[in-house]
């Protein structure tokens, strides 16, 4: 079965090291810069001054989806990285002090190691995220099948590091960063998630309505046949029609300056309909 | 096995490959820049399974020209395979492939590298296929054409293509970088069964490995 498979896989002697490692190391100094990738970072002596916030936790395809499920009403960023993969070790520090910044605000991080084995993890990895301190849980890749844990984050991605994953408040995927991984432009886009404001890529006047509606509460219904949009917010009930400029708002009609129109699979507004109607609802 | 991997911390950002080309002799320049533009109108045409593999012209360091149709005569398989001088992962198969080469030698399989990484400098690709003995030789892709031709977005990523230029399997090597850890290999497994004339198993896989880098782009991410 699975799970025996699994277990002899890779846990055999790892999670006892681990759980030693950690207990051993309780001591977390506050973030410390990166040092070369090609010495391990120095075992960290010290006073435990705060508790650990270095989860180990095996992770696969299945319990991936529970942890995203879990944080529902929250931005997801799940972050995968490797002592494999330079630019990700480089990354690591930009995205703890995102993590810092933005939790506040509704951010959620998932950061996952993959690809290290065993002993990577134990001398290299776990002493890393240690050093580092990170405000996020640290998950380790454990999937029977490292594809299958590919295909669930993205099924068009082919497995390349670095790579980050973007989930909406309710646990949809809203963006990968899998090629010219830019932790700058990564932050811009989350900023907007959170504030509920994502622009269209080809025309910033055109925002997502979906993002606007979960950030304040509410949520949205699509059906596909009649390429219309339900709105609920408050106790307010809007409907729109991808390239129609009628909006039916409860028992009302509203015009929209522009049609709605749909990119990416996500339905656009233009930003004046959230500004005025949804913002006064 | 994975203790010999090194890391590098700051890629040395080499030279532009396009400045190096021009900066290493006319000849080297021409040939690249008349392939890329070969490569390019090839591409029109895209890899996919049971498909025939994208035609393609690319030069070695040393500057000699191979072409897929060209190095696919007199075999039975080519193994076309994606791979890097400064990811980890990919040089985590450097020993593996080489055996690869080792034991299908003599059983009609041609095998090819290709860099398609822009960070990648035409010096740095030939010291490292020496350094590391790398018996097959790694052609350089300007400007990453034949990685977008194939979909390449990994190293170590692989091609695998029949007798007919038929490509049969696309994807990893095995299913771990850590030696110790493989349950499958599929390029193997995949390769064996080309040469028995039986269908190839699995004919996609993926694996976790370094982006390639590419050039710049419009690119929605």
């Amino acid at each position: 079965m699975a799970v025996v498979h699994r277990l002899s896989r890779r846990r055999a002697a790892y999670p006892t090291a681990l759980v030693l490692t950690l207990a051993a190391g309780a001591a977390l100094g506050p973030a410390a810069p990166m040092r070369a990738a090609d010495t391990p970072p120095e075992s960290a002596p010290a006073p435990a001054s705060e508790p650990s916030t270095v989860d180990l936790q095996p992770i696969d395809d299945k319990s991936l989806k529970t942890e995203i499920a879990r944080r529902s009403g929250k931005i997801v960023l799940v972050s995968l990285w490797s002592r494999s993969c330079p630019p990700c070790i480089e990354a690591y520090p930009h995205l703890v002090e995102m993590a810092r910044k933005y939790q506040p605000q509704g951010l959620e991080v998932l950061s996952i190691n993959v690809i290290d084995d065993e002993r990577t993890r134990r001398d290299w990895s776990v002493p890393f995220v240690r050093k580092q301190n990170p405000p996020f849980p640290t998950f380790f890749e454990e999937a029977e099948d490292d594809e299958a844990f590919i295909r669930a984050l993205d099924a068009k991605w082919y497995g390349g590091l670095p790579a980050e994953f973007l989930f909406g408040r309710r646990g949809y995927r809203v963006l990968s960063m899998t090629e010219n991984v830019d932790v700058k432009k990564l932050e811009g886009i989350i900023v907007q998630h959170l504030e509920g404001r994502v622009e269209s890529k080809t025309d910033p006047s055109m925002l997502e309505l979906r993002a606007f509606v979960e950030r304040n509460g509410g949520s949205v219904t699509w059906n596909p046949s009649t390429q219309t949009v339900g709105v609920m917010l408050g106790p307010q009930r809007y409907r729109l029609k991808v390239g129609s400029t009628n909006v039916q708002a409860g028992r009302d009609g509203v015009a929209l300056d522009r049609p709605p129109t749909v990119e990416d699979g996500r339905v656009m507004v233009p930003r004046s309909f959230l500004d005025s109607t949804l913002q006064t609802s | 096995m994975t203790g010999r991997m090194t890391m590098i911390r700051n890629p040395m950002i080499p030279t532009l490959l396009l400045t190096t080309i021009v900066a290493g002799g006319t000849a080297l320049h021409v040939t690249a820049a008349t392939n890329t533009a070969a490569n390019a109108a090839a591409s029109a045409a895209v890899a996919a399974i049971g498909k025939p593999a994208p035609e393609f012209t690319l030069t070695s360091p040393q500057g000699k020209a191979h072409a897929l149709g060209k190095e696919r005569q007199g075999q039975k398989a080519t193994v076309v395979m994606f791979v890097a001088t400064q990811c980890p992962v990919s040089n985590a198969y450097n020993e593996r492939m080489a055996q690869l080469v080792k034991d299908y030698a003599g059983k009609k399989v041609r095998f090819l590298g290709i860099n398609s990484n822009k960070q990648e400098s035409i010096e740095e690709v030939a010291k490292h296929a020496k350094d590391n003995q790398l018996p097959f030789p790694v052609l350089i892709d300007v400007g990453n054409v034949v990685a977008d031709t194939y979909n390449a977005r990994v190293t170590p990523q692989v091609y695998l293509i029949d007798e007919r230029g038929v490509l049969r399997y696309m994807g990893r090597i095995d299913d771990s970088q850590n030696t110790a850890e493989i349950k499958k290999q599929d390029l193997r497994e995949a390769l064996d069964a080309l040469l028995a004339g039986r269908a190839v198993p699995t004919a996609e896989t993926r694996a976790f490995g370094c982006s390639i880098k590419r050039m710049e782009k419009e690119s929605g991410s």
